[in-house]
């Protein structure tokens, strides 16, 4: 088998079973929470709420009707954590968070440089996302006046957490930690190559992200109209437009760039696994009884009020994101041989 | 074109070079966290309450990442020499 392939494949495995420690801890925390529960800031004698540093919260468990007729403010309710009605989506941003982190970040395993610069980048990027979290965590506590802090400020704690973690890993690579090539930005150069480079127009590119971003808007808006998406339009459209974005970085700009070389190839493996990977999680869905939610098909989410397949806009459009980058780390990106009059670069 | 630059000369260059790839890297992060504080502004206001259409908005942290995450994309997409 290809190295690269083999690389790619054990990259995606460790990832997944990463994911899988970091979603199991934040549902282990759910869990103990408990049913009917919900964790609370704990006031003082005077009725203000008890912060350490102003950052960290005191917490404090209790019933939800207990809490609700003392006025407490509700830190978190069970699910607040990991998101396990949606667990599908919320293993997908993680997912991505670690491929960026372990394969595209460190290198892993293959091509691992600059061992003690990256790390120490990930120490830092670590201590700038529980920082930031806590700083907004706070903001937004002083502005919630119904429902639970966690849910007004992330959705799910995991979100926040993955989101930040794959922010803050592109800003400090841009700014030059563990930099190889300062030419090369860290998430759209997976498939780049001299052929591409020929292409070299601003203006091109421009045209087309702004046709991309076009193009993504409307499968959002037509996931909105199928009733397959969560009312937060924003969130949906947000996570589609990202990923147009990626997919035009990683296979080239115009359709006419999608042909080359091994680009359909990694069109079809992006799409197939995509697929591959709703329909996995659909069937854990219905192994688990509903505890592990795929956002498919699910019963939790129409008892919630929302169309049962709520959560399909958000699977596809984070796995798509996933397994770009994942078939991008394989080499299926590669344009191959250049055109004679490509090669002008 | 290059073939008459002197060792001193040759050495300045690199120099600036580098000096001009590490300003443009700076003010590319500057755009981006630029972008996604304008992005983040209604966002985060329409969740606290004070916007219309709230309803269409997730939980305000989070959107604004999802946000950053667009326009580090497309910054890093535009402003790489591919």
């Amino acid at each position: 088998m290809d190295k690269k392939i083999r690389n790619t494949a054990i990259l995606v495995l460790t990832v997944f079973v990463v994911v899988a420690i970091q979603q199991g801890i934040l549902y282990a925390v759910d869990r103990s929470i408990g049913t009917g529960n919900v964790q609370v800031i704990v006031q003082d004698a005077n009725g203000d709420e008890e912060w350490t540093m102003g950052l960290i919260p005191h917490l404090q468990t209790m019933a939800r009707a207990d809490a609700l007729s003392q006025g407490m403010k509700i830190w978190a309710s069970p699910g607040d954590y990991s998101g396990d009605s949606v667990m599908g989506i919320t293993a997908a941003i993680a997912s991505v968070m670690w491929i960026v982190w372990l394969g595209v970040f460190l290198g892993f395993p293959g091509n691992i440089q600059l061992k003690k610069e990256r790390i120490l980048g990930l120490l830092g990027i670590t201590l700038l996302i529980i920082t930031l979290n806590l700083v907004f965590l706070r903001a937004i506590a002083d502005a919630t006046t119904s429902g639970s802090v966690v849910r007004n400020t992330a959705g799910h704690l995991s979100l926040a957490l993955n989101n930040t973690g794959i922010l803050m890993a592109i800003l400090m690579h841009r700014l030059g930690i563990g930099v190889k090539n300062p030419d090369t930005p860290m998430m759209p150069a997976l498939g780049a190559s001299k052929c591409d480079k020929a292409y070299g127009n601003f203006y091109r590119k421009f045209y087309g992200v702004m046709a991309i971003l076009v193009l993504t808007a409307v499968i959002a808006i037509i996931f909105q109209a199928a009733n397959a998406a969560i009312p937060e339009v924003a969130v949906d459209a947000s996570v589609w437009l990202i990923w147009g974005v990626i997919f035009i970085g990683h296979f080239g700009t115009f359709p006419s760039d999608w042909k080359l070389g091994k680009r359909p190839k990694g069109i079809v493996m992006m799409l197939v696994l995509t697929l591959l990977t709703i329909a996995g999680f659909y069937l854990m869905q219905v192994a688990t009884g509903e505890s592990i939610g795929s956002g498919v098909l699910e019963t939790r989410l129409s008892n919630a009020g929302l169309s049962q397949n709520a959560g399909l806009s958000l699977m596809m459009s984070c796995w798509l994101v996933f397994w770009t980058i994942a078939v991008g780390a394989a080499g299926y990106c590669d344009p191959g041989q250049c055109r004679p009059a490509e090669t002008k670069a | 074109m290059c073939d008459n630059l002197t060792d001193e000369l040759e050495k300045r260059t690199t120099i600036l070079e580098h000096k001009v790839r590490t300003l443009r890297e700076i003010l590319s992060v500057v755009t981006i966290v630029t972008f996604t504080v304008l992005l983040g502004i209604p966002i985060v206001s329409s969740v606290v309450g004070v916007g219309t259409y709230s309803e269409f908005f997730g939980a305000a942290w989070n959107t604004t990442l999802l946000y950053g995450l667009l326009a580090a994309n497309t910054v890093g997409y535009l402003w790489s020499e591919l």
